[in-house]
């Protein structure tokens, strides 16, 4: 990953061409999991560097824009497991919006901040096809092309991944499961 | 719908929050400025680079495309008994990956399966059928986990399924194998292959386009190498080594990557738990047709409830505040359907007795009862389970997680208490293997006093935690009175709950010769 690797007739204007069409979703991917303003711009900066990088392989793979999307989830990972404590979690936000009352609000954010610091426990290729799966709605030969796997291979990545996902919450959230009042 | 999905539900839900639009400006700022040059990238060594690549995938192409010889199936499947009988001569088989292989791993397997040992990038784990135990080492904690083993437990790593699972054909003399849920053919397209000065037979597994090829010896009959290229004509290509030595590891701590001063910690579930646990669920299933009127504090709840249906009207004293659930069995949802009516709010949730998601209604979601909608309008929420509103539930706490056999962060015991006052003859303990190392907020211990002469019923159910060796409990939840309804079930009419140092008594009373009109759980 780490060093440069050059392609002669890839063209700079043709990844800035590429980048240019998936922006947006490029953005939405890493803005999903980090959910923090100041994370999701270092982390962007580091995937236009990347993709800088990678461009010979991005510009010959057969889903270039797969590829993309997993580097930007690669280093949204890398966010998580750097910073983390420091992502404020959607739940937490669209609960606020809602309007809870106070004990569902805290039960909210600790799912929320548990769910994202889980997929940063996860292996990374796990990760990368939960969060391609499920953030993209990527197909599993997408993920696959991504990956350089097989598709069941892929898939056996989601499937471990978002196993492994319910048994972090389990573990770090077990009071979520005897919350006593109905609501 | 299980946890797992319910959990991708709660990530897709979670993940609608569009990007604010100053973030998005700045961000499509940043893509402008980063290819107008004002980054400009080391170009560096680029054509030796763009050669040595050329070079080595031209030399992979080259020894790919290195084919001699025809087969036959009928050859083929004599040769493929042939490898059968040379396997099971063998006491172990050891397979590796190249030194150069960033995903590097070794694995050991005995002849006939039973042990298998690996250790690699992805983890390492010892699963020994012959002493029913199986042991992983967690590097970061520097522990063993030995704990019974389980079906999964020598497929923990996809490689190793792999792998044991085309050994396991071919020592079988199977021409298929099952390899990531799929059945693959061995098949032996490409007769002879050269390699090292030498032929090789070789078999081909197509998988997604990727071709697996095995290299077989003629002579000994064994395989000695197996090529794994990626199926995306990517040019990736990983070679296992495959040896026979006449030993092999005989536990964990012999295997590279791990530490000679890890602690092991054993995990062994009571089996009675199971038996307990049946009992607990059989004991909810049954549920009679009550209405039931519940206190707490200055709330009262009205509870009409059938086998598959359940209306709970709230309302607390000196507010105008009233609130309606209506809840409905419904298969589809594998679970409940309730609506929430919490004036002005309404809240629809979707929940089976376990997991509940709730919503906001909006008009868009009204029609959610249709059924398999309810996906649709799941939106994040908190877990539930049953609820102390619910005699049937109130006693009866979910112990579905601890029978998890893949949870690791804790161990069980199952004992009768000595004391006399003890609040039930049967006394669960759930503890945490490392307590002091849990995170803030996590309970470190749990303790269930159980009473089988009372249906099972939690007469005393202590959560807390464990600071410097010192336990503080930090819920309480006791069940002070019961009593039985006319077909024999336990529930309890007076329970108590603290929590944070703030009390609170539910008091349940029960009619069970009422009979309940249906128009009672109508839609509002």
């Amino acid at each position: 990953m780490g060093r440069p690797e050059e392609c002669p007739n890839s063209r700079e204007g043709d990844l800035m061409e590429l980048v240019g069409d998936n922006e947006a979703t490029m953005i939405r991917t890493i803005w999903r999991i980090l959910k923090c303003p100041e994370d999701t711009e270092d982390a962007y900066q580091e995937v236009l560097a990347t993709a800088w990088k990678k461009r010979g392989t991005i510009l010959r793979h057969a889903n270039p824009r797969a590829l993309l999307l997993r580097i930007c989830a690669n280093a949204a990972y890398d966010s998580i497991r750097r910073h983390p404590r420091s992502h404020s979690s959607i739940a937490e936000i669209e609960i606020v919006e809602s309007a809870p009352r106070p004990d569902e609000h805290a039960t909210a954010r600790e799912l929320g901040e548990n769910l994202w610091e889980a997929v940063g426990e996860l292996p990374r290729r796990q990760a990368i096809a939960v969060c391609m799966r499920i953030l993209n709605d990527c197909r599993f030969a997408e993920i696959a092309g991504a990956l350089q796997c097989a598709e069941a291979t892929a898939r056996q990545h989601y499937f471990q991944g978002r196993q492994r996902l319910g048994e972090q919450l389990r573990r770090r959230c077990p009071e979520l499961l005897f919350e006593e009042t109905e609501k | 719908m299980s946890f797992e999905n319910q959990v991708e539900e709660l990530m897709r839900e979670a993940s609608l929050k569009p990007v604010p639009p100053e973030l998005s400006r700045r961000l499509e700022r940043q893509t402008e400025t980063f290819f107008t040059g004002k980054i400009v990238p080391n170009r560096g060594r680029q054509w030796r680079r763009v050669v040595l690549s050329l070079v080595t995938a031209a030399a992979a192409c080259v020894a790919l495309m290195f084919i001699t010889g025809l087969g036959t199936e009928s050859s083929w499947a004599s040769e493929l008994q042939q490898i059968s009988a040379a396997l099971k001569n063998r006491k172990w088989i050891h397979i590796r990956s190249l030194s150069g292989d960033a995903e590097r791993f070794s694995m050991w397997r005995d002849a006939m399966g039973e042990v298998v040992a690996y250790s690699g990038t992805d983890g390492v784990y010892f699963s020994n059928k012959n002493t029913g135990r199986y042991q992983e080492y967690d590097s970061v904690k520097n522990l063993i986990y030995d704990k019974p083993i389980f079906a999964a437990d020598d497929t923990a790593s996809e490689l190793s399924a792999m792998v044991g699972s085309l050994i396991a054909a071919m020592a079988d003399g199977r021409e298929q194998v099952i390899i990531l849920n799929e059945t693959v053919s061995i098949d032996r397209r490409p007769d002879l292959r050269k390699k090292a000065g030498k032929m090789w037979i070789e078999a081909v597994l197509d998988i997604n386009g990727g071709q697996w090829s095995l290299l077989i010896d003629p002579e000994t009959h064994l395989p000695r190498f197996w090529q794994i290229s990626r199926g995306d004509n990517s040019g990736n290509l990983r070679e296992l080594v495959f040896e026979y030595p006449s030993s092999g590891p005989t536990d964990l701590t012999k295997l590279p990557g791990v530490q000679r001063d890890a602690r092991v910690v054993i995990r062994d579930f009571p089996k009675s738990l199971d038996d307990l646990r049946n009992q607990i669920q059989a004991a909810t299933d049954s549920i009679e047709p009550y209405v039931a009127v519940v206190t707490q504090d200055d709330t009262a709840s009205l509870v009409w409830r059938t086998r598959t249906q359940s209306r709970i009207e709230t309302r607390r004293a000196n507010s105008p505040e009233q609130r309606l659930s209506l809840k409905q069995s419904n298969k589809s949802f594998n679970g409940w359907v309730a609506s929430v009516r919490q004036l002005p709010l309404t809240w629809l949730s979707v929940f089976n007795e376990i997991d509940a998601f709730y919503s906001k209604v909006d008009p868009e979601t009204e029609n959610f009862v249709r059924p398999n909608r309810a996906q649709s309008v799941m939106r994040n929420g908190v877990l539930v389970t049953g609820g102390l509103w619910h005699p049937e539930t109130a006693a009866r706490p979910d112990l579905t997680m601890f029978l998890n056999k893949r949870a690791r962060d804790y161990r069980a015991s199952v004992q009768n208490p000595s004391a006399t006052d003890a609040p039930a003859p049967l006394l669960l303990e759930f503890w945490h293997v490392e307590p002091e190392k849990n995170e803030e907020n996590a309970w470190d211990f749990r303790r269930y006093w159980i009473d089988p002469e009372r249906g099972y019923l939690t007469m005393r159910f202590d959560e807390g935690n464990v600071h410097e060796g010192n336990e503080s409990v930090t819920r309480v939840t006791v069940v002070k009175q019961v009593a039985q309804s006319p077909r024999g079930h336990w529930y309890p009419t007076v329970l108590q709950s603290t929590y944070k140092g703030k009390t609170r008594t539910f008091r349940y009373s029960l009619g069970f010769d009422t009979s309940i009109d249906a128009t009672l759980f109508a839609t509002p």
